[in-house]
C-alpha cells in the first residue's frame, strides 16, 4: 500500500483530573491510518479507545486534559488549531457515528431536518439542494422510501435505521475519517451484518478512512485492515489483522483471543480465562500496566515500562518477552 | 446423553395486552405475541441454551418457567408436578429449587444492601435448608464462587461488573437449588471477565450437578454452555437441536441466516453475510410461517398461509418449516 497517511497519533496522553485523582485514560499511545484503510481500535471498557476518538474529535472537556502528543490529520496538528477551525473539520473532515443512536439524534427533529443541518453548516448547498441531498443520502445508506422516511422522528425508526440514518448523517459532508465508536454493539447481529454490509459498501465508492471502536475480536476480523489493541490507556499491539491474528505477540492480545469461545471449532472443555480485573487508571501497577494479571510476567516486567516496538514488518507489540513469544511460535 | 427430565414446557403462550384506555383493551384486544406456543423438555443435569434476536421471546420464556411471568396458555411441568396452577404458597418451597441469574448485575442487585445481606436474603426466606450458623454458609457459597470474605460488608457499587455477577449467582446458589434460569448471565461483561463467568457456571454445575437454562444472543457463548439449543424467532421456536448438529448442520432458513450472519474471529475465514429486512412487529405477525417475509429458501405460497407444523426429523431434532413437512 502506498497510499498517503491520513491521520498518525503520536504519543497521545489524555487525563482527566477528578477529585479522586488523575484518571491516566490515555497514556501515550501512538497510531497511524491510510487513506482508504479501516483500522480497528479493539479494547474492553475503560481500555481508552473512546477517550483516544474523542481527543481526534477535539471533544475532550472539563476536567479532561490532552496533556502532550500530537495528532496529525492530513500533515497538520489538530491540536495546534483553534476552536473554531475545529468546528469546520468536526462533522466535515472527521465525521463520528456512536453507539446509541437514540440519544445520538434530537427527538423533537424530524432526521431529514437533522441530516440538513450538518450539510446547512458545512456546505452552501441552497434549502432545495439539501432536501434532495438529504432524500440521496438516506437512498444510499439503504433507507427504503427515502422521502417519506425523512419527514419521520427518530422514535418512528427501528435500531438499525437509526443507526443507518446516523451514517448518513456523517457521510453528508464527505469526510476523509470516519470514525465508528461501537455502531452496532446495541444490535441485533442479522441486523449488525446489514450495517457492515453497508459500511462495506461506503469504503468501495470512497477513499474514506475509518477507525472502527469495538470490543469485539470478530467483528474486526471480518471488516477491518488493521488493528490496535488497547489495554489501560495505552496500545499494546498492532498491524495488519491478517498478522495479528495469525501470531498475536502480546500476551494480553492472546489471552483475549484465547477467551473467547468459538462458533467455528469444536466446543473445548473450559475456556482460558485472564486472571484478575482491569487495574484502577487512577492507580496503575508498576512496570507493565498488563503484569499483574499476566501469564508470562516475570520479575523485570515490574520494573520496566515496555513501549511499543516494531516485532515483524508492521507488527508491533509492547512487550518484554514479544520476540521470544515470536519464536516460541515457530 | 440420556438424562431423566426434570422440566418439561409444553405449548407455553404469552401475550401481553398493549396501549390504550381499558376500553381499547377491552374491545380492540391488541397483544403482543411475546410468545406462541414454545414446548421442550431438559433433562437433569444438562444446559438448554435459548437463543434469538431481541423481541423473540427468550426472556419471556425463562420468565414464565420461573413463574415471575404467568402464562397467557400452557403448562410448566417440573419433575412431573404442574406449576402453572399453583398459589404463591404452594410455589414457595418450590421456588427454592428453581432460581434465577440476570443480565446486569447492576441493576438486579439491591445497592443498599451489602454483599452478606444480598447473598443471604434467600436463606431468610427459605429457613429449612440450612441449619446450621448463617456465617458458615455464606463463607462457603462466596467460596465456591470466587468471592473473597472481605467482600462481605461491601457493597455492589465497590465492585467491578464480574464481582457483582458472582454476587448475583451467589445469592441464587444460597439456597441449594437444582435448576438455574441464566438469563443474558455475560452480556453486560468485558471478554476477559466473561470467560471467567462462563467457567465458573460451568465448574459449578459439574460441583453440583445443576440444571441450566441458559438464555442469550451470543451464538458462540451459547454453543459453549449447552448441550441442546432452540432457536426462537418472534415468539416461536424454530429449530431445537443438540449444540453440535444446530452449529454443523443447520436446518432451519433462520438458523442458517443467522449462523452466515455471525463473524468468525478468523480474517481468513468467509465473510458475514446479512440476513435482509427487519424482526416484523409482534403486535401482527407474519401470516402463515413468521419468518416468510425474511426467508432466503421460500418455497411459495404455502410458506405465507399455512403456519407450518413442528417436524421431528429422523435425528431427532425438531425444525418449524415447510421444508420439511411430509
Amino acid at each position: 500500500m502506498n497510499n498517503a497517511t491520513l491521520l498518525k497519533i503520536e504519543d497521545l496522553v489524555t487525563r482527566f483530573h477528578t477529585e479522586y485523582g488523575v484518571v491516566r485514560a490515555v497514556d501515550g499511545s501512538s497510531m497511524h491510518l491510510d487513506e482508504g484503510e479501516t483500522l480497528g481500535l479493539v479494547g474492553e471498557s475503560g481500555s481508552g479507545k473512546s477517550v483516544t476518538a474523542f481527543s481526534v474529535m477535539g471533544l475532550i472537556e472539563n476536567p479532561g486534559r490532552i496533556e502532550s502528543g500530537r495528532i496529525y490529520f492530513k500533515g497538520e496538528d489538530l491540536l495546534a488549531r483553534s476552536d473554531a477551525a475545529m468546528r469546520r473539520i468536526r462533522g466535515k473532515e472527521i465525521a463520528i457515528v456512536f453507539q446509541d443512536s437514540l440519544s445520538s439524534l434530537n427527538p423533537t427533529m424530524t432526521v431529514g431536518d437533522q441530516i440538513g443541518r450538518v450539510l446547512r453548516y458545512h456546505t452552501s448547498l441552497s434549502a432545495r439542494e439539501i432536501r434532495g441531498r438529504v432524500i440521496e443520502l438516506l437512498e444510499q445508506v439503504g433507507i427504503s422510501e427515502p422521502q417519506k422516511r425523512a419527514g419521520n422522528y427518530p422514535h418512528e425508526f427501528s435500531g438499525g435505521m437509526r443507526q443507518r440514518a446516523l451514517i448518513a448523517m456523517a457521510i453528508s459532508a464527505n469526510p476523509s475519517l470516519l470514525i465508528l465508536d461501537e455502531p452496532t454493539t446495541a444490535l441485533d447481529v442479522t441486523i449488525e451484518a446489514q450495517i457492515f454490509e453497508l459500511i462495506e459498501m461506503l469504503k468501495r465508492q470512497t477513499s474514506m478512512g475509518i477507525i472502527l471502536i469495538t470490543h469485539d475480536l470478530s467483528v474486526v476480523a471480518n471488516a477491518c485492515d488493521r488493528v490496535a489493541i488497547m489495554y489501560s490507556g495505552r496500545i499494546v499491539e498492532s498491524g495488519s489483522v491478517k498478522e495479528i491474528f495469525r501470531s498475536p505477540l502480546h500476551p494480553y492480545t492472546r489471552g483475549l483471543m484465547h477467551s473467547i469461545p468459538r462458533i467455528d471449532t469444536p466446543r473445548e472443555e473450559k475456556l482460558y480465562s485472564i486472571p484478575g480485573e482491569v487495574p484502577d487508571l487512577i492507580t496503575l501497577p508498576e512496570g507493565c500496566n498488563f503484569q499483574p494479571r499476566c501469564a508470562y510476567a516475570k520479575e523485570k516486567c515490574t520494573q520496566t515500562d515496555p513501549s511499543l516496538e516494531e516485532i515483524e514488518t508492521d507488527h508491533h507489540a509492547a512487550c518484554i518477552f514479544a520476540r521470544e513469544i515470536r519464536d516460541g511460535e515457530s | 446423553m440420556e438424562k431423566a427430565e426434570l422440566v418439561r414446557v409444553h405449548n407455553l403462550v404469552k401475550h401481553f395486552p398493549v396501549g390504550g384506555d381499558w376500553f381499547a383493551q377491552l374491545f380492540e384486544r391488541r397483544v403482543v405475541h411475546a410468545v406462541d406456543g414454545a414446548s421442550f423438555t431438559i433433562g437433569r443435569g444438562a444446559t438448554m441454551g435459548l437463543v434469538g434476536e431481541s423481541g423473540s421471546g427468550k426472556t419471556t420464556v425463562g420468565r414464565m418457567i420461573a413463574r415471575l411471568v404467568r402464562p397467557t396458555e400452557g403448562r410448566v411441568l417440573f419433575e412431573d408436578i404442574d406449576i402453572t396452577g399453583l398459589s404463591h404458597n404452594e410455589l414457595l418451597p418450590w421456588r427454592r429449587r428453581v432460581q434465577m441469574i440476570f443480565q446486569d448485575p447492576s441493576t438486579s442487585l439491591n445497592r443498599r444492601k451489602t454483599v452478606g445481606q444480598i447473598i443471604s436474603e434467600p436463606l431468610k426466606i427459605h429457613r429449612d435448608v440450612y441449619r446450621g450458623r448463617l456465617e458458615d454458609r455464606l463463607r462457603e457459597i462466596m467460596e465456591m464462587t470466587g468471592l473473597p470474605g472481605r467482600f462481605l460488608n461491601r457493597y455492589p457499587h465497590e465492585l467491578s461488573g464480574g464481582q457483582r455477577q458472582r454476587v448475583g449467582i451467589a445469592r441464587a446458589l444460597s439456597v441449594d437449588p437444582e435448576f438455574i434460569i441464566c438469563d443474558e448471565p455475560v452480556t453486560a461483561l468485558d471478554v476477559s471477565i466473561q470467560a471467567q463467568i462462563i467457567n465458573l457456571l460451568l465448574d459449578l454445575q459439574q460441583r453440583l450437578g445443576l440444571t441450566y437454562l441458559f438464555i442469550a444472543h451470543d451464538l458462540s457463548i451459547v454453543k459453549h454452555m449447552s448441550d441442546s439449543i432452540a432457536v426462537m424467532y418472534l415468539g416461536q421456536i424454530m429449530e431445537h437441536a443438540p449444540a453440535r448438529q444446530l452449529f454443523e448442520e443447520p436446518r432451519h432458513p433462520y438458523t442458517r441466516s443467522l449462523l452466515a450472519a455471525v463473524p468468525r474471529l478468523d480474517p481468513e475465514s468467509p465473510r458475514r453475510k446479512a440476513l435482509g429486512g427487519e424482526v416484523p412487529s409482534p403486535i401482527t405477525p407474519p401470516s402463515g410461517c413468521r419468518f416468510h417475509p425474511r426467508c432466503p429458501e421460500k418455497i411459495g405460497r404455502i410458506c405465507e398461509e399455512r403456519e407450518p407444523p413442528e417436524t421431528v426429523l429422523p435425528d431427532g431434532r425438531r425444525v418449524k418449516c415447510h421444508l420439511y413437512g411430509s
